[in-house]
């Protein structure tokens, strides 16, 4: 074959190598706007990502000052430690019991809010505040409503006749102390979403309902819930890596105990880079934490990604 | 029996009176058009009807019975939205049975009769499909066909067509009028298209600012406009209007404005003799000015004179812009005219077709006063 000479397709037609060619120009300008965010993305998150994994298989703390490949090592260990499983356990029980009453409330909020009722503004600015205001911040506030003997919560119990809870001190409760903390935390942001997601349903749908013959619940049933699914598998997914990443509040108001009973996977992860400086086995969490994450995206995406209704088609 | 009255109704937002005093009886079986321009009340007036907006004074009766606290579901009507308002996550067979579902009717009675309306608007193939996998044409049909199962004693149609292209805006307005043919129901539309009132509506009711202007046969309301305002609205290209004096002499009743002078026809001259020497609008559509070269025969004080500004061939005939005086006039004339632009042409006004209006506000017709 000579060199450079193109070869022709048969049947004629612009040969394939002349198409990029002239395509090419523009085509490469284009990808070079992106160039910058890949960069970045490279830099801070796929090279983290690899370089964390790489570490998940190496033995690398106190006493292995080098990192010093193990195989699956690191992930053994994990699978035979007790508080492994329990940090787990309170991770999934976190999730579970925080996301569904955040996304069904802050649904129902933004509908209210978005049906116009009385101290509309109020309602928008009273929910979103807490989403505002600085986690540090807001746990130091939370840690005084808990407050055993000067907390709110328990005053307030104590008027009722109720007995007062260690809240934060008690392995039974510190755990649904942080998920209340962290529900009230996000609850506002969620609406917010919410609220945006209801933009996009025609209002004459509920006015066709209506005149139909639905009552609210049920037009919200027929109409909102379907239609803001777009919005809901949004809301899912970043509650969801948002819950699994709950830190802050348990670093500040809990420190994972007592007994463990509040750790969640990653201040485990910390409490294993930072407090045991066991770098591997905190990389090897690291990689089952974005292996959860990443299965539970695919999952959701494929059970709901083709069911769901776009308003706007 | 479903006759519609309005009695005296009002609907205020806030300080803003929307829909003023109106008051109008929709007999049965009849097609009633709501016409007017954006804003004029109208399809507030529907949506009271509806149910959807509240009646702020006086009542609305539907077959008899005032239903100004009645729920829209109780009032036997049935509503086509302007965006269709079809649920986009349903199939075309659930949107229309929605309805029925919620009324509690059998199963079997939901499937005969969704498959009844989806014959008769020939859509029984898009059972099964979604609203996005439908033309626009077609979704109009499905937003009709949920309408029709439920059997209302009136339907309300909230500017159904406007999202059609024109073309099967045309096809769509037929099959409406045949759809009432057959179902023999009351129908109140609402359009903003004079074009839609006039063809549809055995009953036409023009608004604005939230008040009845005239109401009436389409065709009595396009010979006999009670204002200026209906006159300007009904009627396509609008008719023109200029300031004239109403002038007596030698016996003659003449209308006398800038660059013309034209006289009014025996007929008249009755009816406008107590207003010579007032200050008026003399109103002459478009279709009622010929081209000299295409009368046979006609009176020579009626020609007019003026220079050709714009010609707009529409094929059946030309649109022309002359300048009479200092107002542009619109003209329709026959496609075959040698009108030139720049060049002067002769018209021919059709002094019996003419109207003069009041010159202060509310410009009724001189006819009527």
């Amino acid at each position: 074959m000579l060199k450079g000479v193109p070869i022709l397709p048969r049947g004629g037609g612009t040969p394939h190598s002349l198409k990029l060619m002239k395509e090419s120009p523009e085509k490469y300008r284009n990808y070079m706007f992106l160039v910058p965010g890949m960069f970045f993305l490279l830099l801070f998150t796929y090279l983290p990502i690899m370089w964390s994994t790489w570490l998940s298989f190496n033995r690398w703390n106190l006493l292995s000052p080098q990192p010093k490949w193990c195989g699956v090592e690191n992930f053994l260990k994990l699978w035979n430690h007790d508080v492994f499983w329990l940090v787990m356990k309170n991770s999934f029980f976190f999730v579970t019991v925080s996301i569904f009453p955040t996304m069904f409330l802050a649904l129902v909020f933004a509908i209210l809010i978005d049906e116009r009722v009385k101290g509309r503004v109020y309602y928008i600015y009273s929910l979103f505040y807490p989403t505002l205001i600085p986690m540090a911040a807001a746990a130091m506030l939370w840690v005084y409503i808990y407050s055993p003997n000067l907390g709110v919560l328990n005053i307030v119990l104590s008027k009722f006749g109720l007995p007062k809870l260690g809240w934060l001190g008690s392995s039974q409760t510190s755990i649904w102390a942080l998920i209340i903390m962290t529900f009230w935390k996000n609850l506002g942001f969620f609406m917010l979403i919410y609220l945006a997601g209801l933009q996009n349903v025609n209002r004459e749908l509920y006015e066709a309902a209506y005149i139909d013959g639905a009552g609210w619940w049920r037009r919200h049933l027929a109409i909102t819930f379907p239609l803001v699914g777009p919005t809901s598998l949004f809301v899912l997914i970043v509650a969801i890596i948002l819950t699994f990443r709950v830190f802050d509040q348990i670093h500040l108001m809990t420190e994972g105990g007592p007994g463990n009973s509040s750790n969640v996977i990653v201040y485990y992860i910390y409490e294993n880079g930072f407090k045991f400086f066991d770098w591997g086995i905190a990389s090897a969490l690291t990689t089952i934490l974005v292996v959860i994450l990443l299965f539970l995206t695919l999952l959701i995406f494929g059970l709901f990604g083709k069911r769901i209704t776009y308003t706007a088609d | 029996m479903a006759d519609v009255i309005f009695n005296h109704v009002n609907k205020r937002f806030g300080d803003f009176l929307a829909v003023k005093d109106f008051n109008y009886h929709i007999e049965d079986k009849t097609f009633v058009v709501l016409v007017g321009p954006s804003g004029c009340g109208k399809s507030t007036t529907l949506r009271m009807l509806a149910g959807l907006e509240k009646v702020s004074e006086g009542t609305i009766e539907i077959g008899g019975r005032v239903v100004n606290q009645v729920h829209p579901k109780d009032r036997d009507i049935a509503m086509v939205f302007q965006n269709y308002a079809l649920y986009p996550h349903m199939t075309v067979y659930k949107n229309m049975a929605f309805g029925l579902q919620l009324r509690r009717f059998k199963s079997p009675e939901i499937d005969r009769r969704v498959r009844e309306a989806a014959e008769i608007l020939e859509i029984s193939d898009l059972l099964s499909r979604k609203p996005r996998e439908l033309s626009g044409g077609q979704r109009q049909r499905v937003a009709v066909g949920r309408a029709i199962v439920r059997k209302p004693a009136v339907f309300l149609f909230d500017e159904p067509l406007s999202n059609l292209d024109a073309k099967l805006r045309v096809q769509m307005r037929g099959e409406v009028l045949k759809l009432h043919h057959r179902l023999q129901t009351t129908i109140i539309y609402v359009t903003h298209d004079q074009i839609e009132a006039m063809t549809m509506g055995s009953k036409i009711v023009i608004m604005n600012k939230g008040m009845i202007m005239q109401a009436g046969k389409p065709i009595d309301v396009y010979d006999r406009p009670d204002n200026m305002f209906v006159a300007g609205f009904i009627g396509s290209p609008a008719m023109n209007f200029l300031e004239a004096t109403l002038v007596r002499n030698n016996g003659a009743l003449w209308i006398e404005g800038g660059g013309f002078r034209l006289p009014v026809p025996p007929s008249k001259v009755d009816h406008y003799a107590p207003h010579h020497g007032k200050k008026c609008y003399f109103g002459i559509r478009p279709e009622h000015l010929y081209d000299v070269d295409f009368i046979k025969e006609y009176e020579p004080h009626s020609v007019i004179k003026a220079k050709v500004e714009l010609i707009e061939p529409v094929g059946s005939f030309v649109i022309l812009q002359i300048l009479l005086g200092k107002a542009t006039v619109v003209a329709q004339v026959d496609s075959h005219t040698r009108a030139a632009l720049g060049r002067e042409i002769q018209l021919v006004a059709d002094m019996d077709k003419m109207h003069l209006f009041a010159s202060e506000a509310p410009n009724p017709s001189l006819n009527t006063l």
